[in-house]
This record gives structure tokens, sequence and C-alpha cells, in this order.
């Protein structure tokens, strides 16, 4: 009986040839797809894929005479059909698990993308991790179709560009596919997406020369954050409504904020906020409908550019209250802007709204967007100065007549 | 069941033996005429030289004894010279003839007056069968033949060369006792016994081998060791029927619980300490003559992982080192399967810039990545088996070649891409880490498994596999004991030793299921029971 058993091994060993190994992809077949643009022109979607060219980035064989990237463009009915089709032209079967970017076009966001980014939803091999922008004042494949320095891969470059300037600056919102889904779903908030931005001629930025120069050309760069009235384009918002919006949203982590000195009003001094968090709240809404946002931050001294004695407690105070008082002009900005421009609640009061009065909500929840322009917002900041880094007081102080 | 079976066979085999050579043994109390020794001495040598052929290492040592013609047979290289030419100086004396000439008239029984001439240092024999002379030569005695004296006495001068005891080549530590098990069975009880002052000790002697007459022995602690795993093993080694044993693998294979799994049920090891640490934990090893690798049974999995040094460094450092041993063994299990997994089916789960790195390395490369770990496994399979066998001058060129020529070569050629020359040569390494060469091999063999289940299914074929091998690894016995004590069955007292190790102070009992009597370390004395 025992020998029978192993008589089997090499049978089952032979079923296991017969399997053809079962969606078995070799890596040289697979076209890495790291960014992707969806435009509209003729009732048809246009898509755009940016595919990794392997061999042109390995640090061992890199071959610098190839570009790092390549992209493909189909059309089609829908997005599927588009990359369906992409096969005819591109030479592998594209593989989008590694999807960095979603980059949508200016005239396509205008006129609503929600019924594109099925396929996105639905395919198991799209995660929803990767970053959606708008492309603005241009197609999305322009966009995708410039090289950068620094980070070969265009996409790549983009991704973590808009990670950073998230992270540290502000003005700017790294925006995944998943939250976007939310924002599209949920009927207490409207999406905003992050623009995208070409500086110089779109067909300069293919070519390899833009790689070659110092100071390239053609180049990307976000710009501020886009409201949508659900799917469609609403309008930009500037900078200051963008880093307003960030600070309601809880998003800012570290950003840095610059107000005129005291002593001068010429002069500015610049603090770094290290950690901010943002509450808002809601009144009882059937009685007295009133909102809040309050914000309590900390931060460092990063530049003086004035004279000013730091080491009294007074002058920090009043620095603190300086800077207070710009965060909280910034976040009124955007609900301004909320409220009175667009009549958009970008803000996420609704989802605050639903989770603290549900009853309330149930009411007005298919009209919110008119209810809200009519609530009125009160905003509170509280800045808490830290540190003040290397120095007390400023050599600026001690300058020579 | 496979050991019914296998002494079913055996079985066969003896009646096979029988069919062929009718009547061959008598019962030993009708001794028939022509195999007792002769009065006659050249009738006598004539047999001794027939029997043995004539063979040239066979010496007959030609002398008169009171004039009576004497010879005494001995085998060249397994006499000590030192005994022989002292028996002859002494029997040359005069006054030795003087005294003695009563045994030359058959007044005084021979065995008495050799044993008053060699006494007390040299044991003497009086034997009477052509048989036992012939098997006391093959002993390394000499035998001394007397004419017209139906008697032969046998002189214990074995003396031959062996190598001396030294430093262990397989089981290096850098703390702890050097000295190793040599080719001698003596030697190796006494390295043994010089550890373990204990009259518990129990050594039980056996000649296995029908040819051969090889000695094995079974050493316990008595009172620690469990009485049913000794009886045992003195049970399977008694069933074995075979011609010749030369090295403790022909005992494990006869005595092992499972022979259908690559995994060792038996551990060998020529470190007296562990021999010693293992019979402290009423484990029983089996001494083989002629090599110096003694079995310790019942082997369990974590055993496998157990270096020697384990215990002679600070606990922290051991169990840091022991789940340094378990994480390489897993690598050197699933390294390449995991490897080809991954970069056929699962690239999703890579970062991007790794998989555009190893995307890079795959382009230009033939063969599907299957194809590529098979090469390179193979391989290096070749080449560490050629370095194995190899004398050492060579052994050197084998890997200069091996590590330039398929190494760089085959990467620079574009053959094979640079990762999987890192994935297997971090295999390999793995491999080497573990201290039980044995266990070594079963992953080696495993491994090839794994490659093919991860070409075929992915992950999935992967976690299948493992799923079987730890299904067959919990059907496995050593001497009726779980494979996989303690983890499973999970015994949570003797977890204190095995993926980790717990201060000295703390492996205050034996492990559980290996002995059941004796449970504390600290009192040797079973207490009332």
């Amino acid at each position: 009986m025992k020998l029978k058993k192993i008589r089997l091994i090499p049978v089952i060993a032979l079923i296991l040839l017969l399997t053809g190994c079962w969606n078995s992809r070799e890596l040289e077949d697979i076209g890495i797809a790291v960014a992707m643009g969806i435009d509209k022109a003729d009732g048809q979607y246009v898509v755009t894929v940016q595919l990794v060219n392997p061999s042109s980035i390995s640090a061992r064989m890199g071959d610098s005479s190839r570009a790092p990237i390549v992209t493909y463009q189909e059309k089609g009915k829908t997005i599927f059909e588009a990359i369906r089709r992409l096969t005819k032209t591109a030479p592998r079967k594209t593989f989008y698990p590694h999807l960095k970017m979603l980059v949508i076009g200016e005239k396509l966001a205008r006129e609503g993308f929600a019924k594109s980014l099925d396929l996105l939803a639905r395919d198991p091999e799209f995660r929803s991790d990767f970053f959606v922008v708008v492309a603005k004042d241009q197609r999305a494949d322009h966009v995708l179709n410039v090289l950068v320095p620094v980070e070969k891969i265009a996409a790549q470059n983009m991704y973590v560009k808009l990670k950073t300037s998230a992270d540290v600056f502000a003005p700017t919102l790294a925006l995944t596919f998943g939250d976007l889904l939310h924002d599209l779903t949920s009927p207490g908030k409207q999406p905003v997406i992050t623009g995208i931005q070409l500086t110089g001629d779109p067909a300069e930025g293919e070519k390899m020369e833009n790689l070659q120069q110092v100071n390239p050309k053609v180049r990307l760069k976000y710009t501020n954050i886009a409201v949508f009235n659900v799917d469609k384009l609403k309008g930009w918002l500037n900078e200051k409504e963008s880093k307003g919006y960030n600070y309601v949203q809880n998003h800012v982590k570290s950003t840095i904020v610059t107000v005129p000195c005291f002593s001068n009003k010429k002069e500015h001094l610049s603090v770094e906020l290290i950690d901010a968090d943002t509450k808002l709240k809601t009144n009882s809404m059937s009685s007295q409908p009133e909102m809040s946002v309050s914000v309590k931050a900390d931060a460092n001294i990063a530049e003086v550019g004035c004279s000013i004695d730091l080491t009294k407690q007074d002058t920090i105070e009043k620095v603190e209250k300086l800077v207070e008082k710009d965060i909280n002009n910034k976040i009124r900005s955007s609900i301004k802007a909320a409220q009175q421009k667009y009549k958009l609640d970008f803000l996420g009061f609704g989802e605050v709204v639903h989770r603290s009065e549900p009853k309330y909500w149930k009411r007005v929840k298919n009209n919110w967007d008119k209810e809200f322009v009519t609530i009125p917002i009160r905003s509170r900041v509280d800045v808490h100065i830290h540190k003040l880094g290397k120095r007390g007081n400023s050599y600026i102080n001690e300058l020579k007549e | 069941m496979v050991f019914k079976k296998r002494a079913l066979k055996k079985l066969l085999k003896d009646k096979n033996e029988a069919d062929a050579h009718p009547q061959h043994e008598n019962p030993k109390n009708e001794v028939p005429p022509e195999d007792v020794l002769s009065t006659e001495l050249d009738q006598n040598v004539q047999y001794i030289r027939q029997t043995f052929g004539n063979s040239s290492d066979l010496s007959f040592s030609d002398f008169e004894l009171g004039h009576k013609k004497a010879v005494l047979v001995y085998l060249n290289g397994l006499v000590d010279k030192m005994i022989i030419s002292h028996f002859f100086e002494n029997i040359s004396r005069p006054e030795f003839l003087i005294e003695h000439s009563e045994f030359l008239t058959e007044k005084v029984e021979a065995s008495d007056f050799m044993k008053q001439f060699f006494a007390p240092a040299n044991k003497v024999n009086e034997i009477q069968l052509y048989k036992e002379v012939v098997t006391a030569i093959l002993a390394g005695n000499a035998v001394l033949l007397v004419d017209s004296i139906s008697h032969a006495l046998v002189i214990n001068a074995k003396g031959w060369r062996d190598r001396d005891v030294s430093e262990s080549a397989t089981e290096n530590v850098v703390r702890g006792p050097k000295e190793a098990f040599t080719e001698n069975i003596q030697t190796n009880t006494a390295l043994v016994r010089r550890k373990i002052k204990d009259p518990r000790l129990w050594l039980e002697k056996k000649e296995i081998g029908n040819i051969t007459q090889t000695s094995v022995s079974v050493m316990y602690i008595h009172s620690i060791a469990n009485d049913k795993i000794v009886k045992e093993v003195h049970e399977r080694l008694d069933k074995i029927d075979i011609d010749g044993i030369l090295e403790s693998n022909y005992i494990e294979e006869f005595i092992q619980d499972e022979v259908y799994t690559p995994f060792p049920t038996v551990f060998n090891t020529e470190r007296p300490d562990v021999v010693a640490a293992a019979l402290l934990e009423g484990r029983i090893a089996i001494f083989i003559d002629g090599t110096p690798f003694v079995l310790l049974v019942p082997a369990l999995f974590t055993h496998f992982f157990q270096a020697a040094e384990d215990y002679y460094q600070r606990w922290d450092i051991s169990t840091l080192l022991r789940l340094l041993r378990v994480t390489a063994y897993f690598i050197s299990l699933l390294g390449p399967s995991a490897y080809i997994a991954v970069i056929n089916f699962h690239q999703e789960m890579l970062p991007t810039p790794l998989l555009i790195s190893l995307a890079a390395q795959r382009e230009g490369v033939p063969f599907p990545a299957l194809i590529e770990a098979l090469i390179m496994e193979v391989t290096l399979e070749i080449l560490r088996e050629a370095g194995l066998r190899l004398p050492k001058a060579i052994g050197q060129t084998v890997s200069i070649v091996g590590a330039l020529v398929i190494g760089q070569a085959a990467v620079e050629a574009g053959i094979i891409s640079a990762a999987m020359v890192i994935v297997v040569s971090i295999t390999a390494i793995s491999n080497f880490i573990l201290p039980a060469y044995n266990m070594g091999i079963a992953v080696r063999i495993l491994r090839f498994l794994f490659m093919f289940l991860a070409g075929s299914f992915g992950l999935y074929g992967i976690a299948a596999g493992i799923f079987a091998l730890a299904l067959h690894l919990c059907s496995l016995r050593s001497f009726g004991i779980p494979y996989m004590e303690p983890l499973a069955p999970y015994i949570a007292s003797d977890m204190k030793d095995t993926l980790w190790r717990k201060p000295r102070w703390k492996l205050v009992t034996r492990p559980r299921l290996i002995n059941q009597t004796n449970i504390v370390r600290e009192n040797v004395t079973p207490k009332n029971k």
C-alpha cells in the first residue's frame, strides 16, 4: 500500500505539468504600467498608458540613450475597450497593479469623469492606492508624455512629488483612488482633486533633450485644488484656499506659515508647523444650526527676517497670535469659497453632521449643499510655539549699522 | 507497518537460505567429531590454512615447547607485535621449561598453565572447536596449538593501529570539548564513560553482521531512559539480518520508523559530549565498531536544530542563533520557490522599484524563471558534490570555477539573471547553517519539489506544499515518539529547549515523552516512583 503511494508521486508530478502554469506571466512578458491618462475626444475615451522601459532604468545595464518611459494611446467607447486595443500598439500585455498615477484631462473633468472609472474600481488588477490628479488646462496625454529628470520614471516623479508637497507644504492633496470613490459617493462631501500643470511646450517635453538640461524647459508642476460638483470640475481654488481646505480636512502634517513682522510690516518671519490637529463640530442643528472648526497646532520658529527679541515670552506670544490669524484667514477663505463662490460642501461638513446629528441629516441630506451655504461656521486656531532652532535671537538683531 | 513488512521479507530470506544449505547448523550439544581439533598438529595447521585460503597475512610461528612441536597462529597486523615477542622471549627461557614441564606431560591443564603464565594482563581461553579457533584468530587473538594436545589456547594479543582521538571534523565548536569519536568502539564508549561517572550508565553489547561480526553497543542510563524504548531498540537491532555492518547508517536504515521520508528519524554525531547530553535526556546511544558516528534515538525534528555549542554559549546568544537557524531553514527550503512564485505569478506583491529592477535583469534571459532556477540549483548541487568528493587541492579549483564561471559568466552572458544567482547563493549558504547534515539534505530534496509547485501554482502551490509537509512531519515517529514533539503534540514544558533555549537553571525537567519516570534533572534518583 505504501509502495503504491510512492508510485503515485510521478503521476502527480506529471499532473502538475499539465496545468500549463495557469496564470503564470514571465516578468519580461509584461509591460509595467505606472501612469494612466484619460481624456475624451469625439465621444470616445482616449486612454494613455505610461509604461516603464526597464532596461534603460536598471542600475547595471542602464542604457541612457533610450527613454526610460514610453506611452501608448488608444481610443475606445469604454476604458476596457481602449486598454485591450492597446495590445495592437504596445509590445507587451500591460500590467496595472503598479499604477501610480491617474491623470484626468481637464476637458473630461469638466464634463464629468465618474462614469469612466468603473473598470478601475472593478478589475482586481487595479489597486485603489494610486493618486488621482487633474491636468490643468491640458490633455492628460500631454502630462504623461513629459520626460523628467532625477526620478527617471515620470509617474514615480509625480507620485513622490505629490506626496512630499502634501506632507510638508500642504496646498496640494495626495488623493488616492479609493478616497476619490468615497468622496464621489458620500453625500456629505464633494470631491476635490489636485491639479497638475505643464510648463513649456508639450512637444519639447517628449524629447530626451529635456532630460539633458540643467534647467529643463518643460516641467510638471502641481497647482492648487480643483473643486468638483460630484464629478464635474467647477473651478480652481487659489493657494490660500487650498491650504485652508487642508487645514479644515486635518490633512496638514507639516507646513510653513509666513507672517509679517510686527516690528516692520515689510519684513517677514516664517514658522514651521510640525503638527496640526483639526476638529470639526456641529451644534444641535435643528434648534440653532452652527458649525465650528478648531485647529490646534504646534510650531517652531524657522526663519526670522526682522529684528525682534525672541527671548521674550511676550514676543513669542505675539508671533503665535500672528500665525493663528494667518491660519484662520486661510480657513475663512476656504469656507468662503465653499459657501459663497462655489456653493458646494467640499469641506466635508456634511459628514460631520451625518455623524453627530443623524436625524437632522436624514432630512437635509438630499439638499445638503443648499442647506450648507446658510449655516454659520465659526473657526478658532490655537498655535503653540515650542522651539527656536539653533539660535535664540537672530543675528539680524546684532547687524552692524 | 513498514517494520512488519521488513520482518516478513526477512522471514522469506531466512527460509530461502535454509533451503539452500540444509542441516548446516546442528544443535550445539552434538558436535560432530570432524569439527573438533585433532591431536595431530599438522592436521590442525592444514585445516586453518585451508579455511583462510592461504592468506598471506596469516602467520604460523613454529617453535618447540619441551620437545613438542607447537605453532602460534595469528593474523599479522591484528595482534600486538610486543605481546608476541614477549611470549617467545618467555618461552625460550630455560627455567620456564623446567617449571612447567608438567604441562607438557599433560599433567596440568593447559589453561591453568597459560593462565599462570600470562595472567593477569592477558586473558587466556581454552577452546576445542575449529570454528572457535577461526573466530579467535579473526578477532585478533593469537592461538597456540601444541602437537598431541587436542586443545588450543587463545591468547588475547589484540593490538592494531587505531586513529587517535582527534578534533571533530564535522561538528566544530568555538567553545566546548574538541574531542571526537574514533573508529574503535572501546575508545568511543570509554570517552562517554569518562563524562558520565555513574554505574547506571549501562552498556549492552551485541554482534551484528553474519560475516563482519561487527560489535554494536547500546548505551543508556538506567533509571533515566525509558525501558520500553530500550526494549524496542534491542528488538529492532536483533531483527537485523545482514552480511555486514560497516557504518552506522547500515543500522539506521534498518531501525528507523519510516522509510519513505527525506527526514532523518535517527540522529548521528561524532561528539562524545552530544552523546552524553542525549543520554542525560533519556535518549539511547548506539555505538557501532568501525565508525566514529554514534546513533542517538529517539531523534525529534527539533534535535536537528540543536548544535552542541548552543549549550556552551550563554542562553540569549544560543536563542538568537537558533532562531537564525530556523529562519535559514525556511530560506533554504523556500528561497527559490518563493522567488519563482513572486516573479511568475504575483508581480503585484513587489515594490515598484524592485519589480522594475528585476524586470530589467530578466530582459534577454532566454529561460522561464522555473527553468532558470532549476539550472542554477542543479549546477550548484553538482558543484557542491564535486567539491565534497575531490581531493582538497582540486576542490579549490572547483570552487573557483564554480564561483567565477557559473556565477559571473552566466550573468554576464545574459543566460541567468543576477537576482537568481543571489537567491540561489543565499539558499545554499542557508543550507550550510544547519548543524545536522542529514537534515540539510532533506531540505535540499524538498526544495526542488517546492520549486515545481511554485512554478505551477505560485504561492498557492507553496502553501499547499507546506500543508502537505506539515502533515507528513506530524505523521512521523521516532521510536514511537511523535517527530514534531513538543510542537505537535504541543508540550509547553518542553518548549524551553526547542526554537529557543532558556537559561540553564530553567532547564530543570527532561523531555516529557522520551522519559516518563525520571523527569527532574536536578534529582536523578526517582522519588519513590
